[in-house]
């Protein structure tokens, strides 16, 4: 799990999670790590980057908000990216 | 004990709610507030009790249904969010304290109270009462889906119709409604909040409450605190629900909702209203020929919910009840924290017997507790 869909509350995360989830993608609610939490406490959808893009398409189809979102690089860094 | 207080809590629960919130106790540690296991059961639990919640009442979304303490809370945020200095509020002349008490206090910022009074089960009088009252234009409107003294069923779809003409944003206050009376949000155009408590036709547990988020307007905060979110910021977030729910959740409590809601839910609501109208109309029937009593009733039954009140001339109200509780009949009597009902009936004076039916009373229990009433104010 590269991929980290940052959410602006727990319930938005379980939102997102779920509708991910249930349209099959490998998603998972998790608390995100401390550098990617700008605001102090937040939670995220964690999934594997390869199915990111269409995650991503998948929850503006469905008009469900997310915030920013990243993937790991290989050095461990977590990158943002604009899809 | 024969229960028939329903209107105040519904005291009986269907196990599968007992069953929620003793798992809940079990298993759950704080929602929001950590990753581990504990907590994301928690979690989602209050998820799980949003989305029956957004789908039982037609809410676009879990994020707009905010957990309270009891609806008063949510009636508290919802009046406190929309008043506006110098502009009234209009109410119907069948509110409940939970209304006129933060109004009262809304005085002093020049935010006065305009009342539109009906008579009783008279649905077209109030309509234009309403009219007559939203003419000059208001901040916004409060009105009672049913009222908690007569079952009284308002008619809140003409309600929301005038007030959406005026682009006056309307309040809905749903605690005997909820749970008992099919209730679609996504129906009305004016709508900002709907208030309940979870403890009433909901069957969960006490201090439990919802507030519902139907338009698009930003709450306001009554209570601030830790969120589990945006903690670097000393404001509370702009979104929902973490805006009005600082501090921890009751997740005992909301499982218990959750569980009650899905009883309902399995059982119709339909199906309880016809329960609790079959149990009134078999109450009616036994009590309606003592002598002095008036019953406030709509006989077809139209607009009236399980509820209703009664009283005998020359009898106290409450000796009255107390003597039905020595015979083992639980009900309640007085104002029933809603003078204004009673001055708009003409019913302040004495107060009332309430007798109310919910979604587990049984006809059964019904006619025998007609009949000991029965008896006892024949005696």
């Amino acid at each position: 799990m590269d991929a980290i869909i940052m959410c602006r509350s727990i319930t938005q995360a379980q939102q997102a999670a779920k509708s991910l989830y249930t349209a099959g993608f490998s998603a998972k609610m998790i608390r995100p790590p401390r550098s990617l939490n700008r605001e102090g406490c937040a939670f995220a959808v964690a999934m594997d980057d390869v199915q990111l893009p269409e995650a991503v398409r998948h929850l503006k189809y469905n008009a469900i908000g997310f915030g920013k979102v990243y993937v790991r690089k290989p050095s461990g860094i977590y990158e943002e990216k604009n899809i | 004990m024969i229960y028939l207080d329903s209107a105040a809590t519904s005291f009986i629960k269907p196990l599968e709610v007992i069953s929620a919130v003793e798992n809940a106790m079990f298993n759950c540690a704080s929602a929001g507030r950590g990753g581990y296991h504990a907590a994301a059961s928690a979690a989602a639990v209050l998820y799980s009790c949003r989305e029956t919640a957004a789908e039982m009442f037609g809410i676009d979304s879990p994020e707009k249904v905010i957990f309270t303490y009891n609806a008063t809370h949510a009636l508290n945020i919802a009046i406190k969010s929309l008043a506006r200095r110098n502009a009234p509020a209009v109410i119907s002349g069948y509110e409940h304290n939970a209304v006129l008490r933060p109004l009262n206090v809304l005085k002093k910022y020049g935010i006065q109270t305009k009342v539109a009074a009906a008579p009783l089960f008279d649905s077209d009088a109030m309509v234009r009462a309403f009219e007559r009252q939203l003419a000059s234009g208001a901040a916004f409107a409060v009105c009672t889906h049913v009222s908690n003294v007569f079952g009284y069923i308002l008619p809140i779809a003409r309600i929301d119709a005038i007030c959406a003409a005026k682009r006056i944003p309307l309040i809905i206050d749903a605690s005997q409604s909820a749970g008992c009376i099919p209730l679609d949000c996504s129906k009305f155009k004016a709508v900002e909040y709907v208030c309940m408590p979870g403890h009433k036709g909901l069957l969960g547990p006490q201090g439990t409450g919802m507030l519902l988020c139907c338009g698009s307007r930003m709450p306001s905060t009554i209570i601030e605190g830790g969120t589990g979110s945006m903690s670097e910021q000393s404001e509370m977030p702009q979104f929902l629900p973490d805006r009005l729910e600082a501090g921890t959740i009751n997740v005992p409590g909301i499982a218990g909702l959750d569980a009650g809601m899905k009883f309902i839910k399995q059982r119709g609501i339909e199906e309880i209203l016809k329960n609790e109208r079959n149990c009134m109309d078999k109450f009616m029937d036994i009590i309606s020929d003592v002598p002095n009593i008036k019953v406030f009733s709509n006989k077809d039954l139209l607009n009236q919910s399980g509820v209703l009140s009664f009283y005998v001339k020359d009898r106290d109200c409450e000796d009255a009840a107390r003597d039905f509780a020595d015979a083992g009949i639980a009900v309640r009597a007085g104002l029933h924290c809603a003078p204004l009902a009673h001055k708009t009936a003409g019913t302040l004076g004495m107060g009332t017997v309430r007798v109310s039916f919910g979604a587990l009373s049984t006809a059964g229990e019904t006619v025998l507790a007609a009949e000991t009433i029965k008896k006892v104010l024949n005696e």
